[in-house]
């Protein structure tokens, strides 16, 4: 592979713009060890990503766990968001059904007191007549003096 | 000089909010009939189920729900009533914004109105009433109050039907106005 298309391909690479085909050539050149003086800087590179494929971890990561432990917190989280709602719903839909209804206590003990309060009005409505009644005279007062007046 | 402005401020404002406690003393006495219905029982009322009697039933109602207090004392004690005046004068005196709205005089009997002016000429929210009768025997004085968004027209309506000429001439007060 001569050196020119081996820069070409090295800048793509660079840029993120190769393919994965490209991109096993240029491993392949630097790790052939014949690598030009100044790209020797890259060989480093491509050998550290040859190698690192061929890495194996002892450790292999419990996959089922992890997937159990965020839904238990997941749920208190929002279980506890969704169980506040069911209780308030529950409770304004309780009291809103309630609200129309009183006790027959309650209502006996109301009715009493509209009619007190009836009474109460009608006496202070009778006497606010009454006193204006006179207001009445003194508008015939006015009648006749005009009468006379005129 | 800023603490004696602060201290007048709120001496005055908790007069007026304490004002109408001054009647609340003779609620005690024993020659004193005393009805006092607040707000909670208003509401109460306006849940009351109408299908019975009065037909009239409904306009109580609706005057009742803009209501926010009535307060009646009645004494049939020379003595008591007495002392209800001389309250009585007190609290039109220290209240600034009763003012007064009618008084009558006529064959033993005095009457006093007197309102706290509401939303508009129609409306008071408060309507005081202090009638003294020296001849009656079982009412020589009583004192009412009705707080609350109140309609006089309402009010005089109300026993309109009683056939009082007074009645006739407030029906034709606002007419007159307008």
């Amino acid at each position: 592979m001569d050196l020119q298309k081996i820069e070409q391909l090295l800048d793509a690479y660079l840029e993120g713009t190769t393919s994965l085909a490209e991109e096993k050539m240029l491993q392949e050149y630097f790790k052939s060890g014949k690598v030009a003086p100044h790209l020797e800087v890259y060989q480093d590179m491509f050998a550290f990503f040859a190698s690192a494929k061929s890495e194996k971890t002892s450790v292999t990561p419990e996959i089922s766990e992890t997937n159990k432990q965020p839904f238990y917190k997941y749920m208190r989280k929002w279980g506890a968001v969704a169980a506040l709602l069911v209780v308030a719903l529950g409770v304004t839909f309780f009291i809103n059904n309630n609200s129309n209804k009183i006790s027959t206590a309650e209502q006996i003990e109301a009715e009493l007191a509209f009619e007190k309060t009836k009474e109460a009005l009608n006496f202070i409505s009778y006497q606010f007549n009454s006193s204006a009644q006179n207001l009445a005279v003194i508008q015939e007062f006015e009648k006749s003096t005009n009468k006379i007046f005129k | 000089m800023k603490k004696i402005i602060a201290i007048t401020v709120i001496a005055l404002v908790s007069q007026t909010l304490f004002s109408q406690g001054v009647f609340d003393k003779f609620e005690d006495q024993q020659d004193v009939t005393s009805m006092i219905v607040t707000k909670s029982m208003f509401k109460l009322m306006s849940k009351i189920d109408l299908s019975s009697n009065d037909p009239k039933a409904k306009e109580y109602l609706n005057m009742v729900e803009n209501l926010e207090n009535i307060k009646i004392f009645t004494t049939s004690n020379s003595g008591t009533a007495a002392e209800m005046k001389k309250t009585v004068d007190s609290y039109l005196k220290s209240s600034t914004a009763l003012s007064e709205l009618m008084r009558v005089s006529d064959d033993g009997k005095n009457i006093k109105f007197y309102v706290k002016e509401g939303k508009n000429d129609n409306f008071v929210t408060e309507l005081f009433m202090f009638l003294e009768d020296a001849n009656s025997k079982d009412s020589k004085a009583v004192v009412m109050s009705i707080t609350g968004n109140i309609d006089l027209r309402q009010i005089s309506q109300l026993t309109a039907d009683l056939n009082v000429p007074g009645s006739e001439q407030l029906k034709n007060i606002d007419k007159n106005k307008n």
